[in-house]
């Protein structure tokens, strides 16, 4: 049974949500139920899930089937102390944004819903998967729903956002494939088999050449776009700013942390050398991300693209953790990952309150909001300071960690990430200073009020917020085991490479 | 029987030492219960009642206070008794775990015995000061939270708790600063109060990373013990980075421009947050940390230069403020400004000393001033004021003590600690900053009566009608005035110093070296210079009256730009920032990545046209190329398996 | 007694005679009976190897052509009466929207 469990959690809502698109349009309102229904579920197996996995390294429940016997290509699916956090990240925004969507979304709720269904099918199944080529499959699958949702219920300039959305991330996926291929047949050249696993391929010993290199980037491309790193974040802040807020949750809470994870799963347990000899490079471009995202967070006049840019701050310094590869860094890392979600999904939902009452995001027709929102006004302030990082709220364990982390390989990059502490908390109180407080400035007759179910998808995120801050040991007791696990198996890759070139 | 004794006094402080989080945690409960209040009342116009509200918000301080009190006094009667206690884990990584876990000493006990003490009596005083705000039982939340907060600061065992508490501190100070946030003045207030201690932070959380991966730890008695492995360099860059996060918190210059424009909060919150307790978190730092400053004594020198420099630039500052609440913040500056100096030379206990006086006369100060304001309807200028002696008696009375208190007049509490303090300095051979300190002092008692007299002597200046403050101002004032008056009797000069012998197990002893005569010498040198401030004050604002002119000409302009720190930096650092990220990103992101992108399809776009031309729609066209291709591919393929077929 | 060769020369026969309609007419109906012409070419050849060979594979081959030519007759005729109701015209050179 429990074999099955990573399938069912990964195949119920692809499949029902494949379903429920093909309804007609008179059944919508049976559609948005089933749906949350699915969600429900999911979230209470991914629950069920938690209790089931052992806090140690390796993976657990792992399920292989042959699929594809001549190229030796498995349903290979599997989880451990890091995918687990994810996925529970994935089940739950899923189910929040389609009760945050209840009412939110009105044009055609019932696509919309099993729409989101699939994506989250997509982004289990990344998650999960543990053959290069299944991960490939959901990779891609994640992007065909979101493809939709944002050219169809985005904003005015949506058609070429989403063009743009998609030929930067199309372009990471294919060179993403190319690689996998190239990856694919370079162990056939050496072994005279056919393997795409994941935990086969990383005990492939690479030489060091630019071939090599070549072939790193080409697996860590898609990743850092959609990470994304400096320079290619600017499909971000426009996607951010024209996607429907609720989709801009599950892009900027959960989606953008599955370039993360391939990093982490992927590209660097495969790729341990040439990590090493680019980190430097990596981890500058993720300082200049957290800078320049953070400087021009300050000078935005929009709060949409101000999350936005502050966003590609916080997953910079997620990424200079990534980057400089150690445990202390990468349980940061995996803890960070589920803070941002938690504060900037929370600001986008807010923010999409916002937009939906007031009609405005600009800044400059806002003003004052607290005087007349006040539990809004807490629950922003609230999630403004878990997003700079507050101790007490959860932004702060991630922050601390990675900083401790990295600098441990660094002491001069670990000033310069420091740098975030300054400039978030300026950019983020400066904004809740124009917005939340000051005299009473918003559009003529509009009123501001928290909608029920929309409270109930926002609660949640409230309390996770101070909870994680707090009492962190549910999670670090998972992630712990899971990073080391992940760090020494690179760690004898990395062994035995040197030694391997040592006797060529 | 002895030992009897002690096995009973033992088994009292192993049951009673979780009473220890119950200090940290009372507050903490009061500011939930009063939040989940004000957040079911939201809706309701007068909020919930001021009388339930008042009395839970003061009843945690109160008991948090008690309990405190409680277990000082068991270390008054045992000596060298440190209580512990573990409340919970909080992070557990594989290479290290940090837990809420609190520890009193004697250096904390006193503190914490002080914090709690003058903000429950502040508490008192805000329940008369805020009656009939709006805003009621938010500020109750807040206030609890932050002394909760501040309590973790002080009692925390460990520097990662120390600083979730800084900057808990931190966010109450923000939240209070702009606790009337309607106004954008104040709200910005609380920004820029906020992002300054950030800058501090920013240097203080780098301390604590590489303090311990130095060291290998987090708490105090683990850093102590292995700072001896470090080289100077490592140890000068911890205590500079450590000092940073000071500076920020107890806003020394450069970062002491965010005190002054706190005073945009309630003056109670003033009183508590930015006089009495969380400024002086930056001197209770670096005595915690004494043992890492001992080593480092450029940075030590560094501290005081810095701090000599702070005392003497506010006090200056001071002299033209007409903002009686500003004047107040000023001499704040200055007297932390003190307090460094004291730490700075080696004299922890003294710096310490001065932190404990401080609170009790500045407090008083600043509740007094409220009263004033209060009474006042809000009026904050020295100039609408004058001739209040007579209409407010008490508040007259206990300005009056705490203003001699603070110019260092004996036997007032500011005498003692000042003196320990410039003592302290003499003995180091720091005879420079010696000269600024006591030039500080005569300053500090010339602005300080040049606001009393402004204040309670000579006409009434104002238009509006002046009522009497209530009994709950006047009780927490009576009991700050006393402790105005006594606090300095703890550290009589000489062998009598009963608080540096106190805070010796927990900051190291400090023996001043120097004779009993050039001790006296010393005190009588400080008392005149105090005397001639405050005749200088009597001979020109006794008689005070409108109208006022503004002192004039090149010095008085610096003074009243505040040396022109805020403008400096506003215009070379904030705006060029902001404009930076107003334009820069359209030049980087649209013009630069989005250019190069798109300049990259061009070579698409390019051949794309001219293939198109291939294209021409025909149908019976494209059959041709297709059959014409199937030949060629035929011909290809059996020229080269079969050319036997073209030799036919 | 016709041998492969014979059957195999009609098949060609047939499949140019189809090749020259295809290129050469211009009405979209008889260019489509030319491409079933062709495509009843191969069949013929198919079927005459298979039986040369004494092997099935071209009769499979054969049914799955029949097959799709039956399936691509009733397509494109309903395609061909849609052209002409739209356009009121068969002449493929009238239809060139698609050119680039």
């Amino acid at each position: 049974m429990n074999s099955y469990l990573l399938s069912l959690l990964i195949f119920l809502p692809l499949l029902t949500g494949a379903v429920l698109l093909t309804l007609p349009r008179r059944f919508t309102a049976f559609a948005k139920g089933a749906a949350l229904v699915i969600a429900s579920l999911e979230f209470l197996l991914s629950l069920w899930l938690w209790v089931q996995v052992q806090p140690q390294g390796g993976y657990q429940l792992v399920q292989k089937l042959s699929w594809i016997p001549f190229m030796n290509i498995n349903y290979h699916v599997g989880i451990d102390g890091i995918s687990l956090f994810l996925v529970l990240l994935t089940t739950l925004f899923t189910l929040l944004a389609l009760v945050y969507a209840w009412h939110q979304i009105e044009n055609n709720g019932g696509r919309f819903f099993s729409l989101v269904l699939l994506l989250e099918a997509g982004m289990l199944g990344t998650v999960l998967a543990l053959d290069l080529v299944v991960f490939y499959l959901f990779w891609e699958l994640m992007l065909i729903p979101m493809f939709f949702m944002i050219g169809i219920w985005g904003g005015a300039r949506r058609i070429p956002t989403v063009t743009k959305f998609v030929i930067y991330t199309m372009s990471g996926s294919l060179v993403l494939l190319i690689s996998i291929l190239f990856l694919g047949s370079a162990y056939h050249s050496q072994t005279g088999n056919w393997s795409f696993d994941l935990t086969i391929l990383t005990q492939l010993q690479l030489p060091v050449s630019p071939l090599v290199d070549l072939l790193f980037f080409g697996f860590a491309l898609a990743f850092l776009i959609k990470l994304p790193l400096f320079p290619l974040h600017t499909w971000l802040p426009d996607t951010y700013t024209e996607a429907p807020p609720v989709v801009t949750f599950l892009l900027a809470g959960v989606m953008a942390k599955m370039g993360v994870y391939g990093l982490i799963r992927i590209t660097i347990p495969l790729f341990p050398g040439a990590m090493e000899r680019w980190s430097i490079l990596l981890s500058t471009l993720a300082i200049i991300g957290i800078v320049y995202g953070a400087i021009v967070a300050l000078g935005q006049i929009e709060l949409k693209r101000l999350i936005a840019y502050s966003s590609l701050s916080h997953m910079s310094l997620i990424a200079l953790g990534v980057f400089n590869w150690n445990p202390t860094s990468l349980e940061g890392v995996v803890y960070h990952m589920l803070n941002h979600a938690v504060a900037t999904g929370a600001l986008f939902l807010l923010i999409g309150i916002v937009e939906k009452k007031y009609g405005t995001t600009q800044i400059k027709e806002l003003g004052g909001v607290a005087k007349q929102a006040p539990v809004f006004a807490a629950l922003f302030l609230l999630m403004s300071f878990a997003s700079i990082g507050v101790p007490g709220l959860n932004g702060f364990v991630g922050e601390f960690l990675i900083l401790l982390g990295v600098a441990s390989s660094s002491a001069s990059l670990a000033i310069l990430a420091a740098l975030t502490l300054i400039l978030s908390a300026a950019y983020m109180l400066w904004l809740t200073q124009r917005f939340l407080f000051g005299a009473l400035n918003v559009p003529a007759g509009r009123l501001l009020s928290i909608e029920r179910l929309q409270m109930a998808s926002l609660i949640p995120l409230c309390l996770l917020a101070i909870l994680m801050g707090l009492y962190t040991r549910p999670f670090m007791q998972y992630i712990g085991p899971a990073v080391q696990d992940v760090i020494s198996r690179n760690q004898t890759q990395l062994q035995a490479q040197a030694e391997g070139d040592h006797h060529g | 029987m002895h030992t009897e004794h002690a096995t009973t006094t033992l088994a009292i402080s192993l049951q009673s030492n979780w009473l220890l989080s119950m200090v940290v945690l009372l507050p903490f409960l009061g500011a939930l219960l009063l939040g989940l209040l004000t957040l079911s009342q939201v809706k309701n116009e007068q909020g919930p009642s001021e009388k339930l509200v008042g009395l839970l918000g003061t009843a945690f301080p109160a008991l948090a206070a008690i309990l405190a009190l409680f277990l000082f006094a068991q270390q008054l009667s045992q000596g060298e008794l440190v209580w512990h206690h573990t409340l919970a884990s909080w992070l557990e990584t594989s290479r290290f775990s940090i837990d809420f876990a609190f520890m009193m000493d004697h250096l904390s006990g006193l503190m914490a015995v002080m914090i709690t003490f003058i903000g429950t009596l502040i508490h008192i005083f805000s329940i008369a000061y805020m009656h009939g705000d709006r805003g009621f039982a938010r500020y109750f939340t807040y206030l609890n939270l932050f002394l909760g907060s501040m309590l973790l600061l002080i009692l925390s065992d460990n520097l990662v708790g120390l600083f979730m508490g800084w900057e808990g501190v931190g966010v109450c100070s923000f939240l209070l600063i702009g606790f009337w946030f309607d106004d954008p003045a104040k709200a910005g207030a609380g920004t820029k109060a906020f992002v300054v201690n950030r800058i501090g932070d920013f240097g203080f959380i780098l301390g604590i990373i590489f303090l311990f991966w130095n060291t290998q730890h987090f708490d105090y008695t683990g850093i102590q013990s292995a700072i001896q492995n470090l080289s100077p360099t490592q140890i000068n860059t911890i205590a500079f980075l450590l000092l940073v996060g000071a500076l920020g918190k107890s806003a020394q210059i450069p970062l002491h421009v965010w005190l002054p424009d706190a005073m945009a909060g309630p003056t109670p919150v003033s009183a508590l947050i930015h006089a009495a307790t969380m400024v002086t978190a930056g001197v209770y730092l670096i005595a915690r940390m004494h043992f890492l400053y001992e080593l480092s004594p450029s940075v030590s020198m560094l501290i005081v230069l810095i701090g000599s420099l702070t005392a003497f630039v506010a006090a200056t500052i001071a002299l033209v403020q007409t903002d009686i609440k500003k004047v107040l913040a000023y001499s704040t500056v200055s007297q932390l400004g003190y307090m460094f100096m004291g730490v700075g030379a080696g004299a922890y206990a003294a710096g310490i000393f001065h932190v404990f006086t401080h609170a009790f006369f500045k407090a008083a100060l600043f509740l007094g001033a409220g009263a004033v304001i209060h009474c006042l309807h809000h009026e904050q200028s020295l100039l609408k004021m004058g001739g209040l002696r007579k209409k407010m008696p008490v508040t007259h009375a206990v300005m009056l003590i705490s203003c001699l208190a603070i110019a260092g007049i004996p036997p007032l509490a500011g005498f003692f600690s000042k003196d320990e303090i410039l003592l302290a300095l003499w003995d180091k051979g720091l005879f420079v900053f010696w000269t600024l300190g006591l030039l500080t002092a005569g300053l500090t008692a010339f602005y300080m009566f040049r606001l009393y007299y402004l204040t309670f002597a000579g006409d009434y200046r104002g238009e509006s009608e002046v009522s009497t403050e209530p009994f709950l101002m006047k009780l927490p004032l009576g009991l700050l005035a006393i402790g105005a008056a006594l606090a300095g009797l703890l550290g009589l000069p000489g062998s009598y110093n009963w608080i540096s012998g106190w805070l010796a197990p927990a900051v190291g002893a400090h023996h001043p070296t120097a004779s009993p005569t050039v001790m006296g010498g010393l005190m009588l040198i400080s008392v005149a210079f105090a005397g001639v401030g405050i005749g200088i004050a009597r001979s020109r604002y006794k008689n005070f009256a409108l109208p006022y002119t503004a002192p004039t000409g090149p010095l008085a302009n610096m003074l009243q730009n505040k040396y022109g720190f805020d403008l400096l930096y506003e215009n070379v650092i904030v705006e060029p920032l902001r404009k930076l990220g107003r334009f820069g990103w359209t030049i980087a992101d649209r013009l630069l990545i989005d250019g190069a992108i798109t300049a990259g399809t061009w070579v698409y776009r390019v051949l794309g046209l001219s293939l198109k031309q291939l294209q021409f729609g025909n149908l019976r066209a494209y059959a041709h190329y297709l059959i014409f291709g199937v030949f060629m591919l035929a011909y290809l393929y059996f020229m080269r398996h079969m050319p036997e077929v073209f030799r036919l | 007694m016709p041998g492969l060769i014979h059957y195999l020369t009609v098949s060609a026969l047939l499949f140019f005679i189809g090749m020259a309609g295809f290129i050469a007419r211009k009405n979209i109906f008889i260019m489509f009976l030319s491409v079933e012409l062709m495509l009843n070419a191969i069949n013929l050849s198919f079927i005459a190897f298979s039986r040369h060979l004494n092997q099935l594979d071209g009769h499979i081959f054969v049914f799955f052509v029949i097959a799709i030519a039956a399936s691509e007759a009733a397509i494109s005729l309903a395609l061909v009466i849609l052209l002409y109701k739209n356009r009121q015209t068969l002449n493929v050179d009238d239809f060139n929207e698609m050119k680039g």
